[in-house]
């Protein structure tokens, strides 16, 4: 059924009403929120509580000793030297040697290295999975949603030790099975927040009008539905990327994690538990890098989810 | 006015589960719409009102199949939409389309407008990118608003302009029939006129049949061709405009028409009262739903389900005290 | 009923007496006049009803005489100038503006009580609607003394706005209630303790065309049997014609038309009015053609962002310059009708 759009448009110009023509002149009032000064990007920095900046500066720290950790490290962290274990602090060591002879200031930062990436591949994998399962949950429904919803309450009873460990017996103790596993460790989080806000975004028109001009669901997923989720995808990283390294950490300090030589914040101060006498800067360092760098996420997990509360779209 | 049938609805009743309350397991059952036969001819305006509950939403939403009927069938043209395959269904999807109630909500608010109006071209890949841009200019001017528009977002422009662009997405695929669910209850009324105005306008110009759902009264009244009134899920009378509210027959019409307060003080009377109050869907009247409140009720009306019948031509109701 | 106008005699002593009330929100930018030089007044048995559309300020206004702009009544953001004066049956005038805390509380619900628009919400949810009713008889203590005074004397209230099975309405919480009745108990709250008047905020915006025809009647028999004065608040003009005897119609903030009911229906004088009568859709054919809408161009201001001048000049067909740089005076006709419009003068005598 088509019609000729060009002669309706020219008649539209002479038997409209003068009231129709001006509708659109008069609405020119701009934007509605015209009226609302913006603060600049610095004055708003300026008003961030001061625990919040000061989390920041030491994750951009602890950001940047991750990057460059080749750089920054004056040793090799896997270098033995039989002559120089359990020393205390020095020129040439700043923070002393370990029960080998390992410069314990360079094995941290590797060992920060590590557990920031496989926390950070397992957030990445985790959300993944779970988003993914989550949405298909709350689109699909059904079957899908009942499925999806029991694997959640299972992996929420049973203590992520107990999977992960299960794991480790079934798989043995490489890297790749830990990584695989602290991916796996944490999706249920991710999905059962993901299917609640997918359950109440269903029903709201704008997205359900999409499915009313016709379009596929995984079109309505990506176009409408992601970008009204990323605020909550961004907390639940933010959090569940503690939870991880956490988690990492407690497996290597048991041993079960990163086998030796290569370091770990966790496997570190497991190594250092004998020394904490003689040598405690071997556990004392990583442990105050875990520290800072889970509650520095903590801090900044909690104002931006506050943050997205208050958010308003109109 | 053709005389074709475009949309015939026949036996539609579309039932959801729901918790009884809020601890229970068992699922109670809301019949938002029940056994439900209609014809809505090709070009026409029908105009369907009822109160909360009447499930007149639902039988537009389960029409284009937004809700799936429960039993019954809606034959679009001569295709049974009820057994479409979904792929089948999602590219009729082009010739039925909706526009919403809330403008605050039916619009995404992080897409440009641009965009919003030429989703359904995106989706359907229609055209190029260039032809999409131009379809959508041409749509804006449509209904009324500038073009340069299609490059904000949403939340700039107050109630009125967004059920206008709403409007624009929903003709953005050239439809046949357009089901619109109170497309003027949230808006102020200096503003409902105009949109009113519009959605006649474009109904003619682009040929359009339109399903309108509203609770207003006096609204459905201008628009419409023929009225259908609904209570409970079930429909009271079907009539064209001027026969409905110049010569109704049903005693839920009659009450329903007595009840809106005339904007003319010279016409000033007590309020004729219907006592009571609505039932829950979740647990309608046996045999006739509107026999609660109805002062024409006998025992009868509690046994049989009242058919609707026709009067005369062109006005049925379904009464057995008419 | 002819179309009579209302003249001063025939209105009873004032009951509430509004004068240049103005109430400002201080926002990021700027101040906000939600209410801008507000006067009229409520005569004893009168119900008034102010018309306007969003950010008209009619629930501002309403909300300023009860003092409750903000939570718990007090807000950094709203300065509120001029003055309320409430006059109560036994004579005391009290400029509700300047009232101290306590003054204030006993007032509320004694000499004015408000209903609001959604029923769902402003009952409490955790207490019986008995307990909320007697509540408010807790109020005066000398009357209603102990709980079987209470009791009886919540009864009776429901029985007299309508509420079948009192008892039974009583034990129920909000939520076991329809909305129909809900609105009923809420209305039964404010009058517990004879208020002189009535504040009704959108009383039946929310609620089904038959239900909204039960509280309409039983505002008409509060008016006939009880003779409280009654500020009614809405946007619906069909409500207007039958419920109202006067009429406040408002826009971005101001006052633009007082008249009687019958006045502002017939011979209405300010473009807004004419506008908004000509926006309603006439229910009737003539022959089967419609009868032409004609709806006002633009959309309802944004009262953050008001032009200068008269605050509808750019939807108004006869705006002229003065309009567009100076807001107009109100002035007033001899039957007490009042516009604020330049040119109302020479547009009625237009009018054929």
């Amino acid at each position: 059924m088509t019609r000729n759009i060009e002669s309706s448009k020219n008649d539209k110009k002479t038997q409209e009403t003068s009231s129709e023509s001006t509708v659109h002149y008069i609405d020119t009032t701009g934007p509605a929120k015209a009226y609302i000064r913006k603060k600049s990007f610095w004055a708003k920095v300026r008003d961030l509580r001061l625990s919040i900046k000061i989390s920041f500066l030491v994750l951009i720290v602890l950001a940047l000793m991750t990057i460059f950790a080749e750089w920054l490290a004056p040793h090799n962290p896997y270098e033995p030297n039989l002559q120089a274990r359990n020393n205390p602090p020095s020129l040439t060591h700043p923070l002393g040697t370990d029960y080998i002879g390992r410069d314990t200031l360079s094995r941290t930062i590797y060992a920060l290295r590590t557990s920031v990436g496989i926390a950070m591949t397992g957030v990445i994998v985790g959300t993944l999975l779970g988003a993914t399962l989550g949405i298909a949950a709350g689109l699909f429904k059904g079957i899908v949603d009942r499925v999806v919803s029991s694997l959640i309450d299972f992996f929420y009873a049973i203590p992520n030790i107990l999977i992960v460990l299960i794991g480790i017996a079934v798989f043995g103790t490489e890297t790749w099975v830990l990584i695989a596993l602290i991916s796996f460790a944490r999706w249920h989080s991710t999905a059962r927040v993901v299917r609640g806000q997918v359950y109440s975004l269903v029903t709201v028109p704008s997205v359900e009008a999409a499915i009313a001009l016709g379009s596929t669901y995984r079109r309505v997923a990506v176009k409408h539905l992601l970008p009204n989720l990323t605020s909550v995808l961004v907390v639940d990283m933010t959090m569940k990327f503690p939870a991880l390294i956490i988690l990492e950490s407690t497996l290597s300090f048991l041993g079960l994690g990163v086998q030796p030589p290569i370091a770990s914040l966790g496997a570190m101060i497991g190594d250092g538990r004998d020394y904490l006498i003689s040598a405690p800067l071997i556990a004392l360092s990583p442990s105050l890098f875990l520290v800072g760098l889970v509650m520095c996420f903590q801090i900044i997990g909690d104002w931006i989810r506050d943050l997205s509360d208050v958010r308003q779209f109109d | 006015m053709n005389e074709k049938v475009i949309v015939r609805v026949q036996n539609l009743s579309t039932y959801f589960k729901v918790k009884s309350s809020y601890y229970s397991v068992r699922k109670a059952t809301v019949k938002a719409v029940q056994d439900v036969s209609l014809s809505i001819l090709q070009g026409e305006t029908l105009g369907l009102v009822g109160e909360s509950g009447s499930g007149k939403t639902t039988l537009g939403r389960s029409i284009i199949q937004l809700d799936t009927p429960s039993s019954g069938n809606v034959m679009f043209r001569d295709l049974d939409l009820t057994k479409l395959k979904r792929s089948q269904l999602r590219n009729l999807r082009r010739k039925m389309q909706i526009v919403y109630q809330d403008p605050y909500s039916s619009l995404e608010a992080r897409m440009k407008v641009g965009d919003i109006v030429g989703e359904g071209l995106a989706i359907h890949k229609i055209g190029t990118k260039k032809e999409r841009i131009d379809r959508v200019v041409e749509l804006m001017e449509a209904v009324g608003l500038a073009p340069d528009y299609i490059y904000r977002y949403p939340h700039e422009f107050s109630g009125g302009q967004r059920q206008r662009i709403s409007v624009a997405r929903a003709l953005a695929l050239d439809p046949e029939f357009l089901v619109a669910d109170e497309p003027v209850s949230a808006l102020d009324i200096s503003v409902q006129a105009q949109i009113i105005k519009m959605l006649i306008r474009l109904s003619e110009e682009y040929g359009l049949t339109m399903l309108f759902i509203s609770h207003d009264l006096s609204v459905v009244q201008y628009i419409a061709d023929r009225v259908a009134v609904m209570y409970l899920g079930r429909i009271m009378e079907l009539a064209d405009n001027e026969t409905l509210f110049n010569n109704p027959k049903h005693p839920y019409t009659l009450a329903l028409l007595e009840a809106v307060p005339k904007p003319d003080p010279r016409q000033r009377r007590p309020f004729v009262v219907l006592p009571g109050d609505i039932p829950s869907p979740l647990d309608p009247p046996s045999g006739c739903v509107f026999r609660t409140r109805c002062s024409r009720a006998t025992d009868e009306c509690a046994h049989t389900v009242p058919e609707l019948r026709e009067l005369e031509p062109g006005h049925q109701v379904a009464c057995i005290r008419v | 009923m002819s179309s009579t106008t209302i003249t001063a005699q025939k209105l009873g002593r004032v009951v509430l007496d509004i004068r240049n009330l103005n109430v400002k929100f201080a926002m990021d930018t700027g101040t906000v006049f939600a209410v801008n030089n507000v006067n009229f007044q409520i005569h004893q048995g009168e119900t008034v009803g102010i018309v306007g559309e969003t950010g008209a300020g009619k629930s501002v206004t309403a909300f300023s005489v009860m003092r409750l702009l903000g939570a718990g009544g007090k807000t950094t953001r709203a300065r509120i100038e001029g003055e309320i004066i409430l006059k109560s049956d036994d004579g005391r005038e009290l400029n509700v503006l300047k009232l101290d805390d306590d003054k204030l509380l006993r007032i509320r619900g004694n000499v004015v009580s408000m209903i609001y628009q959604e029923p769902m919400t402003s009952l409490n949810p955790v207490y019986t609607c008995g307990n909320q009713i007697a509540e408010v008889f807790r109020k005066d203590k000398t009357r209603y003394k102990t709980k079987q005074e209470i009791t009886a004397a919540s009864e009776e209230l429901l029985d007299s706005v309508g509420i079948p099975d009192p008892k039974r309405v009583l034990r129920s919480y909000p939520h076991e209630l329809s909305g129909g009745m809900k609105q009923r108990v809420m209305i039964a709250m404010a009058l517990a303790l004879k208020p002189t008047l009535i504040i009704a905020d959108e009383p039946t915006t929310a609620i089904d065309v038959t239900i909204q025809a039960q509280i309409l009647n039983l505002f008409q028999r509060i008016q006939e049997d009880y003779g409280t004065s009654v500020m009614f608040i809405t946007h619906d003009l069909g409500v207007i014609a039958q419920l109202v005897d006067r009429v406040v119609v408002m826009y971005a903030g101001r006052t633009v038309e007082i008249a009687s009911v019958y006045d502002l229906f017939e011979k209405p004088l300010h473009p807004y009015t004419k506008g908004l009568l000509k926006s309603i859709p006439k229910t009737s054919r003539k022959g089967g053609k419609r009868e032409e809408l004609e709806p006002i161009p633009g959309s309802v201001p944004n009262p953050a962002n008001l032009p200068p001048g008269c605050p509808f000049h750019p939807r108004c067909e006869w705006a002229i310059d003065v309009c567009r740089s100076e807001s107009p005076s109100i002035e007033v006709t001899e039957n007490g009708h009042s516009v604020m419009c330049w040119r109302w003068k020479e547009l009625q005598e237009d009018r054929g």
